[in-house]
């Protein structure tokens, strides 16, 4: 079902409450113009009954002057008369409110003309009276009178049923407006159903499907998609639908990586062992022949060597596979950026290229979370990528630290002004197993592995690099935000 | 002049067991091999106190594993110095042999001299304990009669 005049559902139900409203403030307006017409008409019934009151009064008068011939009782009739018409000059708005149908006797012009033409009766019989002390015309009289009564109690009975009628009109009306909002509420919560609930029902069903794992079908909104409400909705499903699938992507993704990390692991410590035993026994039958009596040949140790230095350099493989497959926990603690710096000086001090002036500076010392040793193992391999970098080259490897306290950062700068690099190799330093060496020469995990570290303490690290510019390694660590606050306060 | 000294070396890999053998064999020791934990108890348990001078033994063994074996031959010998022989992975658990009372460790892949200077300093240890306590005795035995009177 259509619905031209709306496109959301909260316009449907503030629609379907006006017009609730409307019915029923239309069964009110009726119902009070009824009921001040019901006014009206009573005020037609009062002054009808005053009019029939007098009108018998006349009468009673008519009577007492023809029976006992008293001037008196004449006096009193004429004076009712004349209050006849004063009330119906009075009134006459009330006569005129009342029905002039069904009136047989007639309305108020009825009644005036009637009285009119028993005063003239009256009038002319009081003066045959006056000269022949007799009346004359009394039957005439008695015809007009009852005339009159007649006119006057029809007006009466008139405004009567006419209330009566108005009232049964009240009734009816208010039983109709009650059926008619009955009807309306009915209708117009059915269509609020189907208009207006069934698409939120729709959705409920939908998401209850997505929490159950099964793929949202767009179709099955489609018909729904005008209602602004539903498209919001259903827009925000199919994003998160989106986010989600992305999600899983990157979760299959790192579980694909931590298998092969998990497989790499049991790989390269089974690897070790074989690995071992292969170097040792070179090494033994190396130290055979060296010790032989006859003369050693040449060539067979050449090729124990070259068995000890393959073994050897398998071991580093092997490590550096260990090392970056680990379950890398951090231990943290408070440490200085002072003793964080300078022992890692230490640690590579015997790697130093004869040429390569090295500068260690400490600008603003101060405390930091870190697992230190894992963060001696990351500048250490940055280190000595900055040495092998100069390859044989004069010029300066520096490392520099600081804690700056109003950015709540440290930051680490390892900096060398070796050939540096090229944006397309640049891009990919971080990647496992990338690397610029010769076959052989590295496993290409270090900086993966130093990136690892950072990551692992919620820090960053960048690489500014050119050609023929130097390399720059920035290692930003966050200090922990609120201890240093509670620290402050405490201070 | 190392020909009195007993070594055991405890190895799951036979070609593991035998290299250390041989490389220890050259230095003069007396060496016997033990492919199991299980075997290796079984010789500790066999052989008179302090009998074995050194045992090198590999941390990682299917059953009884190094670690059990350091307990056992330290209650059996109690003058006996143990090595731990350690892959990459297992350093922190060598550390923590060595804080159980081993007296050094070895990771895979060694350097030969490297072992063998191992167990030169493990023997020098072994016989300055012993000398300490030899020596220790004998203060308490020219200290007693003193004592007494």
């Amino acid at each position: 079902m259509k619905w031209p005049w709306s496109d959301s559902i909260a316009r449907r139900i503030q629609w379907g409450y006006y017009v609730l409203v409307a019915i029923i403030a239309l069964g009110f307006v009726v119902t009070a113009v009824l009921l001040s017409r019901v006014e009206t008409q009573v005020h037609s019934l009062e002054a009808a009954s005053k009019l029939l009151d007098t009108v018998l009064e006349i009468r009673r008068y008519e009577k007492n002057w023809i029976l006992y011939k008293g001037e008196a009782d004449f006096i009193k009739n004429q004076q009712q008369l004349n209050e006849a018409f004063a009330l119906l000059d009075a009134r006459s708005r009330d006569f005129a409110a009342a029905p002039k149908r069904p009136m047989p006797a007639g309305g108020a012009e009825d009644m005036r003309h009637v009285l009119t033409l028993y005063r003239d009766l009256m009038a002319q019989e009081a003066k045959v009276y006056q000269q022949e002390n007799r009346h004359r015309m009394l039957d005439a009289i008695r015809e007009r009178g009852k005339t009159m009564v007649e006119v006057a109690e029809g007006l009466s009975s008139a405004v009567h049923q006419s209330i009566a009628r108005t009232l049964r009109m009240v009734k009816a009306s208010a039983l109709l407006f009650i059926l008619g909002s009955f009807v309306a509420a009915l209708l117009l919560g059915r269509q609020l159903a189907s208009s207006a609930v069934s698409p939120l029902r729709k959705i409920v069903d939908c998401t209850r499907k997505i929490a159950a794992g099964e793929q949202l079908l767009p179709e099955r909104l489609e018909s729904n998609l005008d209602l602004v409400e539903v498209k919001a909705v259903f827009d925000a499903l199919q994003s998160m639908m989106e986010q989600l699938k992305s999600r899983e992507r990157l979760v299959i993704k790192s579980e694909k990586l931590a298998a092969v990390g998990t497989l790499v692991a049991g790989v390269a410590h089974e690897l070790n062992n074989p690995l071992s035993n292969a170097g040792t026994s070179a090494q033994i039958l190396l130290e055979e022949m060296r010790e032989s009596e006859e003369v050693p040949r040449q060539f067979q140790i050449e090729m124990l060597e070259q068995i000890t230095g393959e073994t050897d350099r398998a071991r580093g493989i092997v490590r550096s596979l260990l090392e970056f497959a680990r379950e890398k926990e951090v231990n943290m603690a408070e440490v200085r950026v002072s003793e964080l710096i300078h022992p890692t000086i230490d640690l590579v001090r015997g790697q130093i290229p004869t040429n390569v002036e090295m500068k260690v500076a400490v600008d603003h010392d101060g405390l930091f979370m870190a697992d230190k040793q894992r963060l001696q193992q990351a500048l250490v391999n940055l280190l000595l990528n900055a040495f092998q970098a100069m390859a044989g080259r004069t010029g300066t490897v520096s490392l520099r630290g600081a804690a700056e306290g109003e950015d709540r950062k440290v930051v680490i700068e390892v900096e060398d002004n070796g050939p540096g690099m090229a944006e397309e190799i640049r891009k990919r330093i971080f990647d496992p197993f990338f690397t610029t060496k010769e076959v052989g020469q590295g496993s290409g995990l270090g900086l993966s592995i130093t990136r690892e570290i950072i990551h692992k303490h919620g820090g960053e690290i960048m690489v500014n690099s050119a050609p023929g510019e130097g390399t720059k390694f920035t290692i930003t660590i966050p200090l922990p935000e609120q201890d240093g606050e509670e620290r402050e306060v405490a201070a | 002049m190392n020909s009195g000294v007993k070594v055991l070396v405890v190895d799951d890999e036979k070609i593991a067991a035998r290299n250390l053998q041989y490389i220890l064999q050259k230095e003069g020791y007396q060496v016997e091999i033990a492919l199991s934990g299980g075997e290796a108890v079984t010789m500790l348990t066999a052989a008179a106190e302090n009998d074995y001078h050194i045992v090198l033994t590999d941390l990682r063994m299917p059953g009884i594993d190094g670690m059990q074996i350091l307990a056992k031959a330290r209650e059996l010998h109690p003058d006996v110095e143990v090595i731990m022989v350690t892959g990459f992975a297992t350093v922190s658990s060598a550390l923590e042999a060595v804080r159980a009372g081993a007296c050094h460790y070895v990771a895979k892949p060694y350097n030969i001299s490297e072992v063998r200077l191992v167990v030169k300093d493990a023997l020098e240890k072994r016989a300055l304990k012993r000398e300490n306590r030899h020596l220790k005795e004998k203060l308490a035995q020219a200290q007693a009669p003193t004592g007494s009177r």
